[in-house]
């Protein structure tokens, strides 16, 4: 159901050559290397077996087959994670029609040292970049796609800045709104960057289009914008461009929140119990969320919810208990017909019949106190308890008195 | 002095009921002639509640729950619908117009929808007027006991 989306995806990221054999990604666990059934010549014409011939230690086995695995839990922490903002959504950045646009996580990987390049910072045409233009808030801080800050952009567009300025000789540019350098020691990292000599442009660009060809072949960049600070248009010409994409709730979060019935907030990302005081607990029992899920989020606060929840679903396990709310349905045998009209309603199964008394009768622990059978009961034989009839019918009078 | 109509709301612990506190909390205005009962789910509200509102004096009766496929219960919200529906059809051989009966999804995220909700349905029901339903069933009880007599 949710895996079908992610069955056969080729590896994150598209910088360099693909082979069918390849390491999902650079921090995968475990580490290891997996096959593309839809590209490898083996499983397409049933006759290559190149790898396994190679394979000194007998690793490759063509016959391993995608299998699901269940296990029964008593608690779940959901930390699905985050997409990218797609920029080829905003044309006039020409994210996936220019040469030389890159989003965040593909210079990412640029700079990785295992990565395409060995961590050089390259050009399409494989030579060093004269300049380069970073441009911040793609996608967030923007009310056409998302109104929310995606929190981490500023600082990795920094780092950013200080790897390639320590590189390459490019000049950098940053086109940013607003700088936010929010965390412990960020500020600081903000003024040093400021002293390298990185370039500061305080307005967000207008868009990014082709520049004549220059007598080397590559075709330069110019990136368009307003200088808010000297209240001037700009073009500056550069030779990589990247841009800081929006985090945004993964594409199937909706299928996730109905499995695990939990809400989402108005930005998509799943909805915690309470914004201050409950931050990684959701409203169903047992359920928590952490990370990007949540909202975005940088690396220390992400490690911080997530032990959070870690403890917290700990404290359950060594209790060796579960506490359950008080609220439970409870049927009344003396006025039970045995009509069985709430059996069916249940949507939790807990309401059973016992045949002899010819009564049904409910299932505390499964009941999770809803009150659908409350309210359907006929002979108003079932209590919702803390929400009876008469506890709410009180409460109507009580409102209309005056 | 002018009509301020009573209307009293049932409202689902995770989704509506959160929802118009969240309205709340981001301090958007919403009229106070809206007087929330708690229900843990939408599929709570018996309808025997509304009517029983209706008899006590209540000019409408809002029910908040949360959007299809999301209610916390499963399908609780489905029920309700079901039950709204088959209520309209009643209040309408009761001689009560069904607009005074509202069902509305309403998410815990969506305070501004809240607000929205609570305006518009406040103004239709000030349009309709006072209901008065207990008065015009004792006004007929009177009646046929005077024709009998």
């Amino acid at each position: 159901m949710v895996l079908e989306d992610y069955k056969g995806k080729k590896p994150e990221f598209t910088l360099g050559p693909k082979t069918p054999i390849y390491v999902p990604t650079m921090q995968s666990i475990p580490r290891v290397p997996v096959i593309d059934a839809t590209s490898c010549i083996h499983f397409q014409t049933d006759g290559c077996e190149t790898c396994a011939k190679v394979c000194e230690p007998k690793a490759i086995d063509y016959d391993m087959k995608d299998e699901t695995v269940e296990i029964d839990v008593g608690q779940i922490l959901i930390t699905t994670g985050y997409d990218i903002f797609d920029a080829s959504q905003m044309a006039q950045f020409g994210y996936g029609r220019l040469d030389n646009v890159y989003s965040s996580l593909e210079f990412e990987m640029m700079l990785n040292s295992t990565g395409p390049t060995g961590g050089k910072v390259l050009t399409k045409s494989g030579k060093e970049p004269r300049s380069i233009g970073i441009i911040h808030c793609i996608g967030s801080r923007d009310t056409n796609h998302h109104p929310y800050c995606s929190r981490v952009c500023c600082m990795y567009a920094l780092k950013f800045a200080h790897l390639a300025h320590d590189r390459t000789n490019a000049a950098i540019y940053q086109f940013y709104i607003d700088m936010r350098a929010f965390g412990k020691g960020y500020e600081e990292f903000y003024s040093r960057l400021l002293n390298e000599g990185v370039t500061m442009i305080r307005g967000k660009a207008a868009e990014v289009v082709e520049a004549s060809n220059r007598s080397d072949g590559d075709g330069t960049l110019l990136v368009r914008c307003e200088d808010t600070l000297i209240g001037k248009f700009r073009e500056v010409p550069v030779d990589m461009v990247i841009l800081c994409n929006a985090i945004e709730p993964r594409k199937d979060a909706d299928v996730i929140r109905r499995l695990f019935s939990i809400s989402k907030s108005p930005d998509g990302f799943f909805l915690e119990r309470h914004p201050k005081l409950d931050p990684t607990s959701t409203m169903s029992d047992g359920i928590y969320i952490a990370g990007c899920a949540q909202g975005p989020k940088d690396i220390p606060d992400t490690v911080a919810q997530a032990s959070s929840a870690a403890a917290r679903i700990l404290s359950y396990i060594s209790k060796g208990q579960v506490e359950l709310d008080p609220v439970r349905a409870w049927i009344d045998e003396k006025y039970c017909s045995g009509c069985r009209i709430c059996n069916n309603l249940c949507p939790y199964s807990a309401i059973g019949f016992i045949e002899e008394k010819k009564v049904s009768k409910v299932n505390d622990v499964l009941c999770k106190g809803c009150g659908t059978c409350v309210a359907a009961c006929p002979a108003s034989a079932i209590t919702g308890k803390g929400f009876s009839d008469a506890q709410i019918l009180a409460e109507l009078e009580g409102l209309l008195e005056v | 002095m002018s009509f301020e109509p009573k209307i009293v709301a049932f409202f689902c612990n995770w989704c509506t009921y959160t929802g118009a506190d969240l309205a709340g909390v981001s301090r958007l205005k919403s009229p106070a002639n809206i007087r929330v009962i708690r229900t843990m789910c939408s599929g709570r509200v018996d309808p025997s509640f509304v009517i029983k509102a209706f008899e006590l004096g209540a000019d409408g009766v809002l029910i908040g729950g949360c959007h299809p496929g999301d209610c916390h219960y499963t399908e609780g919200n489905y029920k309700a619908l079901r039950r709204v529906h088959l209520l309209k059809k009643m209040l309408q051989s009761f001689g009560i117009d069904e607009k005074r009966l509202r069902l509305e999804w309403i998410s815990a995220s969506e305070g501004d929808v809240y607000q929205r909700v609570a305006i518009e349905f406040t103004e239709q029901i000030r349009t309709l007027g006072p209901l008065n339903w207990k008065q015009k069933l004792e006004q007929r009880d009177k009646v046929t006991q005077e024709m009998i007599a």
